[in-house]
């Protein structure tokens, strides 16, 4: 009895939720719209892009941002691990760059308040670039080009400060609006009628309990094995799966992880931070189990997944050329 | 121009002084502007804003806890703002003089800190809540369609179906309502109803049984996450989030005071220091004005001063060169007095010179008057008587025969004797004596002339020779020597170098004894400008001690009365006068030199008389 008074009531709130968001033109929905704002500094941005294909922040000049975030592969790293600098490899699958300045915090386990810290610990992380911030600087400012397009975007020229500015500015420019959120501002034919029959299930059986927010995800953390213990039945465990315990040392943390955006979720495989999901489906499948504890029909898995795609950003930001190349013809500059 | 060192050490302490007194007013003055209000202002808005940011963040914790917030952005979205604020914070922090702030900067990161964690904590609780709550009827849904089901087919336990039905019902119901009022009695009567439906396991179909499983375990995580959440509610509604910041508020209240103090302290001290700036100023002012009347009035008397100054020096001028032309004028005196004095040892010598012609002039006058006496007088008695006679008309012839005879007598007389040579001659030695004599005098008168300032070309052989012959007499017995080289005629005042020579020569006569005495004399041209003249005896020489002082004035060697002391230190005035100079040597037992240089054409002659260059020197 008093649950349905309940909905009563809520349903009255809803309405009169709905109403507001009528007036509003936008859906009143866990999910947020993203819109792409052009960014206001396009020289920093594309000093910033200059730099994203930069091997010199890499000790033995071997990689460069681009090359673990493939903008082929929704910005992520197809490969499981990373390789950095000495060709260290990573602990984790290397997550999406695209819309990564929208998530709370930064890194699997969410040790980086802000994307400048995070970009300030990767230059020194022996398993990326194992430099140090001197070295990176003085390479830079040894090219009298690199130190023209520095100069010309900050006054004070080649600084950490300013590497780590053009590098988070460039970051905020890959955000990546997808169909989906022109059905959230309104435009209801934007999907399919199977892609929104995903989407209700994608609420009903409670992904949007965490994957929710303009990010769809990307602000909260979250064990992962709630209803299930994952790790167990996945065997051996590696560092990289104590997540957010590595930050805060306290045990509850333990194998709690930020949970990550589903933007451009088809294109960033494989899944999760030990790459064990090669497809979405696997993926969509592991949730299912270990975090909702429960099951559900195929059909209702293929409808998310279907949902799933519609997060895929329509123009995906492009590289000027694929990072392997930037690799090369920056060798080929420095010779 | 180089300044006393006193002087640029004043200015340099002064400069200092000034630096100093001018830096302790700027610190004053930077001290005393230490810290503006607007920045409390700033620092007050940032505290408020951070309060009201928390307060809204609190109430965003219940809009998810309610599901009226549909996802957890609105609990992210202060972040990046909570941590700007600490940072501004510490930042003005830094810029106060005061640092109390920092424990209760630190305190309220800590309590932030906390409160973001327990946000996540909650985020991840809530998550898995809702799942839970949204699923669970769902899951009742499902079994009691499975339960339908089962009673449709005709299963045996109808009525324990029923019963299983009505328990998942009721439990559903419960844990709902818990939901909204959570209780521990409740929750303990839902998990013993949660455990009064596990035996019927067994007895079921394996379908509903993992139904009913499937419900218990989200029932149970409904309960043991609606534990969790009150107490991470319970938890983060005792964060002293608040508190913290009014504390932090406090101590920056207390710091801004201090700093306020402070600065109203140095302003207090910047008035004062600025009075005493600005007394010193009105005394320098004051002194500067004093100063200035005082060097107005000093000047104007200057000025006074300055004018019966010109007056005076005119008169002074005047006196002086009054005096001078007097000085002049007794030099020239003593001069002359020195030269009469020198004649006056030559006086003498002089008479005898004049003496001996006299005597013979006389002699021979004398002679001629005897002749006359003797044989003229009557001869010419004689002649006259018969030239009477025979003019006579009346005389006889034999008066006149006898008278003739008396005449021819004697004629013959006169005749036989060579009378008339005799006179002539005598008459000629008389003349040539009286010449003598003559030149004697002119001798005397040219060198004593007064007519000083008479210049003329002169050889100086002339004026040795003139000077030796007026000193015959002091040089009587010694032998002079004459080497007399071919020179120029100098342009000089021949009366004052005579004086220069017959003081040397009468110097060096004096030297000498009267045994072997040689007095040498010299003229040569030492260039062709300069004609030089040695006077050098053999005597008894000079001490080396008595040679620096022989030019100078009333110096002598000779007895008291015998010597002015005043002839050689003439003799070197007018030397110089005349543009020379007058060196000597002199060895004791072996003799003298003087040598005197002249030049041959001396522009710059000035002889003693002409007295432009001796006033010159006075007045410079």
């Amino acid at each position: 009895m008093i649950h349905r008074w309940l909905h009563r009531i809520t349903g009255g709130v809803c309405l009169g939720v709905l109403a507001a968001a009528a007036l509003a033109a936008e859906l009143d929905e866990p999910l947020r719209p993203l819109t792409y704002e052009p960014p206001r500094d396009a020289r920093k941005v594309e000093l910033g892009r200059r730099l994203f294909i930069d091997t010199r922040l890499a000790h033995d000049d071997s990689v460069a941002c681009a090359s673990c975030h493939d903008f082929s592969r929704g910005g992520a790293d197809p490969r499981p691990r990373s390789t950095g600098a000495n060709g260290a490899l990573s602990g984790a699958n290397a997550p999406s760059v695209f819309n990564s300045s929208l998530n709370f915090r930064q890194t699997w386990n969410g040790s980086a308040r802000s994307l400048e810290e995070f970009l300030d610990r990767l230059i020194p992380n022996p398993k990326v670039f194992a430099s140090t911030w001197e070295e990176v600087v003085a390479k830079l400012a040894r090219d009298a080009a690199t130190r023209e397009q520095f100069a010309a975007v900050f006054p004070d020229g080649v600084t950490r400060t300013n590497v780590i500015d053009a590098l988070a500015t460039y970051t905020r420019s890959l955000v990546t609006p997808s169909r989906f959120d022109r059905y959230l501002k309104g435009e209801r034919d934007a999907i399919s009628a199977d892609e929104l029959a995903g989407y209700v299930k994608f609420k009903s059986y409670g992904c949007v309990a965490c994957h929710q927010g303009v990010n769809v995800g990307g602000n909260m953390f979250q064990k992962f094995g709630v209803m299930g213990d994952y790790f167990r039945d996945r065997g051996t465990e590696t560092p990289a799966d104590a997540g957010r315990f590595a930050v805060t040392r306290r045990e509850d943390d333990r194998h709690v992880f930020k949970v990550p955006s589903l933007r451009n979720v088809a294109l960033t495989a494989p899944y999760f931070h030990d790459a064990s999901a090669p497809t979405l489906d696997s993926a969509v499948e592991v949730m299912f189990r270990y975090q909702l504890g429960r099951t559900a029909p195929p059909e209702d898995k293929a409808a998310i997944v279907k949902f799933l795609r519609t997060l895929t950003g329509e123009r995906l930001p492009q590289l000027a050329y694929a990072p392997r190349d930037a690799v090369a013809s920056n060798a080929a500059g420095r010779r | 121009m180089r300044l006393p060192t006193r002087t640029v050490a004043r200015a340099a302490f002064g400069a200092l002084a000034a630096a100093a007194l001018i830096g302790v007013l700027v610190m004053l003055y930077a001290k005393s502007s230490n810290v503006d209000a607007e920045r409390k202002t700033q620092v007050e808005a940032h505290l408020k804003h951070l309060k009201q940011l928390d307060a809204e963040w609190n109430v965003d914790v219940l809009k998810s806890r309610t599901d009226l917030n549909k996802n957890y952005d609105p609990l992210v979205a202060p972040l990046p703002t909570l941590l700007d604020l600490q940072r501004t914070l510490a930042g003005e922090a830094r810029a106060l003089p005061q640092k109390d702030t920092g424990p209760a900067l630190r305190a309220l990161a800590d309590v932030i800190d906390e409160k973001i964690d327990l946000v996540d904590q909650f985020k991840a609780q809530n998550a898995i809540l809702k799942n839970s709550l949204r699923y669970a009827p769902t899951a009742v849904d499902e079994l009691r369609a499975r339960i339908r089901d089962a009673r449709a087919a005709g299963s045996v336990q109808r009525e324990r179906l029923a019963l299983l039905d009505a328990q998942v019902n009721q439990i559903l119901n419960d844990v709902l309502k818990y939901n909204l009022f959570p209780d521990a009695g409740s929750a303990q009567l839902i998990g013993a109803a949660l455990t009064g439906l596990e035996p019927a396991d067994a007895a079921f179909d394996p379908a509903i049984v993992a139904s009913v499983r499937n419900f218990i375990n989200h029932t149970r995580t409904i309960l043991r996450q609606r534990t969790i959440e009150n107490d991470l509610l319970a938890h983060l509604s005792r964060m002293p989030v608040s508190e913290t910041i009014d504390r932090l508020g406090a101590v920056f209240e207390r710091d801004f005071q201090a700093a306020i103090d402070e600065s109203n302290r140095y302003r207090n001290y910047l008035l004062a220091y600025a009075s005493v700036l600005l007394a010193l100023l009105a005394y320098i002012g004051s002194r500067l004005f004093r100063s200035y009347r005082i060097i107005g009035r000093v000047n104007r008397e200057l000025k006074h001063a300055n004018e019966t100054l010109e007056q005076r020096v005119r008169e002074r001028t005047e006196e002086l060169s009054h005096a001078l032309v007097e000085l002049k004028e007794s030099e020239a005196q003593l001069v002359q007095s020195e030269k009469m004095a020198s004649l006056g040892q030559m006086v003498a010598g002089v008479a005898h010179e004049i003496n001996t012609p006299l005597a013979y002039v006389r002699s021979s006058l004398e002679t001629i008057q005897s002749n006359c006496n003797e044989v003229l007088r009557p001869l010419i008695d004689a002649m006259t008587r018969l030239v009477v006679l025979m003019r006579g008309n009346d005389a006889t012839e034999e008066q006149v025969a006898e008278q003739f005879e008396v005449a021819s007598q004697l004629v013959d007389d006169f005749g036989e004797r060579p009378l008339a040579d005799d006179i002539v001659a005598l008459l000629k030695d008389g003349i040539y004596g009286v010449d003598e004599i003559g030149a004697i005098v002119v001798n005397l008168k040219d060198f004593s002339r007064l007519d000083r300032d008479h210049v003329s070309r002169c050889p100086v052989e002339q004026c040795l020779e003139s000077t030796l012959q007026l000193a015959k007499t002091v040089i009587a017995g010694k032998r002079v020597r004459k080497l007399y080289g071919a020179t120029k005629p100098i342009t000089c005042a021949p009366s004052q170098i005579n004086q220069v020579f017959l003081n040397l020569v009468t110097n060096a006569a004096q030297a000498t004894g009267e045994a072997n005495g040689v007095i040498t004399v010299v003229t040569r041209m030492q260039d062709t400008d300069h004609v030089a003249v040695d006077v050098i005896d053999n005597g008894v020489g000079m001490a080396a001690d008595v040679v620096p002082r022989i030019f100078d004035p009333f110096f002598t060697t000779k007895d008291v009365g015998k010597g002015t002391g005043l002839g050689l230190s003439i003799a070197y005035k007018i030397v110089t006068d005349h543009g020379g100079r007058i060196v000597v040597h002199s060895k004791p037992g072996v003799g003298t030199k003087f040598t005197v240089v002249f030049p041959v054409d001396a522009h710059a002659a000035q002889p003693v008389a002409s007295n432009n260059g001796s006033a010159m020197a006075i007045a410079a």
